[in-house]
């Protein structure tokens, strides 16, 4: 569903060229589980902003679904994000002074399709927060705010979802309760991709993809530690 | 996106930066009242000086003043003692297109009646001054031709005077002392209110101009005289006549200045409309710089606004925003903000002019328009102060905030 293609991205830092990604080829399939590892500075960042249709590759082709992107405008791509592609984010954000309820219906704003109406509530529900519709982030735990942006993420029901250290800002404990989540959703068949820059917490994932100074450092599938989670 | 949705968004988003939209709703709660003070206040009293103005001196009527300066001009000895009576008799009767005329002379002077007395101003008339002044009595009656042939001591009070002296009383026929001489009031003169130069004409006291000049003047000329014209089309040929009659009557020739000044209604309300244009333009130019004002505060507001929402807009361009939702959203909620600050703003306005009018007499402003045009006028003024904030959400990369 994800194929890049000798993807470059060269950021012009302090009038220094820092490549973030160098020459990334890569292909992503319906139903994996991915886990991008890597230290910071090593570009993993780039590759998520790029599969997530942030931001647009120098040089290279991204295939989704089997077009090239290159041939979007700027608003079809936010129809993209909107439909298809849910985020995660490591700070959260959540929308300050907005219930926990109307930050999950936020990206109905934007979308042009019907979403039946119990649909944010039911999510809630689904990560564990039936009874927290009406609280306030800053009445939330930071594991609490994770699961409504989880919940935000998969509203419009999107295929593939994109997840940037989503347990960086948490404890141990919230960090495996929310990665237990994606592992869940990735069981019901959603595309799950997600960074971090911990060996252990990518173990979670059954395929590793490690990156470094832009390049991809190694692939693996990692079938054999499935066991623990 | 939908319209309903940009408007509840933008709704929300305002009910959660209270502190912000205040402040963007001040300048132009200022800004507004005072446009509409001054737009009420400045039109009110044009139309009321035009009013009077039109009221008073008709097109088919012109003045002649005594002296070149004409009427609270030039003060040179000698040069307005020399309009008479027979001036203008002789003037209306050479002249066709005039078909009546009064000759007016004035001073001030103590009127008297029981234990009142008050210092008004005295105006002496003929008896045609009705017809030529549009102004008649409201009770009893004019002077009559005797009267003025007479020189009676006859008076016609204005309504306010009469109040003054008599109270509920009525005047008429009872005797006042002008100057310590006896009058009978014979009338009450019609209601005119307060004149272009501040004179209330209802507290004056007109007696036979004949009258005027010899028993409380002691003089033989006239202050001016007003003449009504048949033709007004005809009227600068007429103004024309005048003056060549009355510089051969007075020896006047060739390079000489007159002694005497013709005034016409237009050149009078063009003076008015010059007069006004300035007090026009110079008050609602002091509401436009608070609006302006009011404007870069909201383009920095905003500006700052943006900056601190900056992850709220990278999150809602990462979850579908486009740049036009964006755009829309902080449009629609400063031309919320404006239209709430022109609808309270002009409302504050209407409460101030409806102070003023308990003082001052303007006329009553049209509500419904007035706050239509604050309202708009302020809405206006959000979108241009907002456009470029606005954009600058619109452009944000999403990438640099989350």
């Amino acid at each position: 569903m994800i194929q890049l293609s000798n993807i470059s991205k060269i950021y012009n830092r302090d009038g220094q060229k820092v490549v973030a990604l160098d020459n990334v080829s890569l292909t992503i399939k319906k139903g994996e589980f991915i886990a991008i590892l890597g230290p910071s500075g090593s570009g993993k960042s780039t590759l998520m902003n790029t599969l997530g249709l942030l931001d647009t590759p120098e040089k290279g082709t991204y295939l989704l679904d089997g077009k090239n992107v290159k041939k979007f405008d700027q608003d079809e791509l936010a129809q993209i994000r909107n439909q298809q592609i849910g985020f995660i984010f490591q700070a959260f954000h959540l929308l300050p002074r907005t219930t926990a309820l109307e930050n999950v219906e936020l990206p109905l704003l934007y979308s042009k399709k019907q979403t039946e109406k119990n649909r944010a509530m039911k999510l809630l529900s689904s990560v564990g927060l039936e009874d927290r519709g009406k609280h306030l982030p800053n009445e939330l735990s930071g594991g609490q705010k994770q699961r409504v942006a989880i919940a935000r993420a998969l509203i419009n029901d999107p295929d593939i979802i994109l997840a940037d250290e989503p347990t960086g800002s948490l404890d141990r404990e919230s960090g495996r309760g929310i990665l237990k989540l994606l592992t869940q959703l990735n069981k019901n068949g959603r595309t799950i991709i997600y960074i971090t820059h911990e060996p252990e917490i990518a173990t979670y994932a059954n395929r590793i993809i490690e990156i470094e100074d832009g390049r991809i450092k190694s692939d693996s599938k990692a079938e054999y530690l499935m066991g623990n989670c | 996106m939908k319209i309903k949705n940009i408007v509840t968004t933008s709704c929300r988003m305002m009910w959660r930066f209270k502190g912000r939209t205040f402040l963007v709703m001040l300048g132009l709660i200022v800004g507004i009242s005072m446009l509409t003070i001054t737009m009420s206040v400045s039109s009110g009293t044009r139309d009321k000086l035009m009013g009077q103005l039109d009221a008073m001196f008709n097109a088919n009527s012109l003045l002649i003043a005594a002296g070149a300066g004409g009427m609270g001009g030039g003060r040179e000895s000698g040069s307005r003692e020399t309009l008479k009576i027979d001036d203008l008799r002789y003037v209306s009767e050479q002249i066709e297109n005039i078909i009546s005329w009064d000759p007016v002379q004035s001073t001030s002077g103590q009127v008297k009646y029981q234990g009142n007395s008050e210092q008004v101003l005295l105006m002496g008339h003929s008896s045609q001054a009705d017809f030529v002044w549009h102004r008649g009595v409201k009770e009893g009656q004019f002077f009559s031709e005797e009267h003025i042939k007479a020189r009676s001591r006859v008076a016609i009070l204005g309504h306010v005077l009469a109040q003054k002296l008599f109270a509920d009383e009525s005047p008429i026929g009872k005797t006042i002392r002008i100057d310590s001489s006896p009058y009978k009031v014979i009338g009450v003169l019609e209601h005119q209110g307060v004149d272009p130069h501040g004179l209330d004409r209802d507290n004056e006291a007109h007696v036979p101009v004949t009258t005027m000049m010899k028993r409380l003047m002691n003089v033989d000329y006239l202050m001016m005289g007003k003449f009504i014209v048949e033709d007004e089309n005809a009227i600068e040929q007429t103004v024309g006549q005048i003056e060549q009659l009355m510089r051969e009557r007075h020896g006047i020739e060739g390079e000489q200045q007159s002694d005497f000044s013709i005034y016409t209604p237009k050149g009078q309300r063009e003076m008015m409309r010059e007069a006004n244009q300035v007090f026009e333009t110079l008050l609602p130019s002091v509401a436009i710089v608070a609006l302006l004002i009011a404007m870069v505060v909201i383009t920095n507001l905003m500006l700052i606004m943006v900056n601190e929402r900056r992850a709220e807009i990278a999150l809602r361009k990462s979850v579908g925003a486009r740049a036009s939702d964006i755009l829309w959203q902080f449009l629609t909620e400063v031309s919320f903000i404006a239209g709430i600050g022109g609808l309270i703003g002009s409302g504050l306005g209407l409460l101030g002019v409806f102070l003023i009018r308990l003082v001052f007499d303007i006329p009553v402003p049209d509500l419904g328009v007035q706050l239509l045009i604050g309202v708009l006028i302020s809405i206006g003024i959000g979108i241009a102060a907002g456009i470029y904030p606005a954009r600058e959400a619109a452009r944000l990369d999403p990438i640099t905030y989350l």
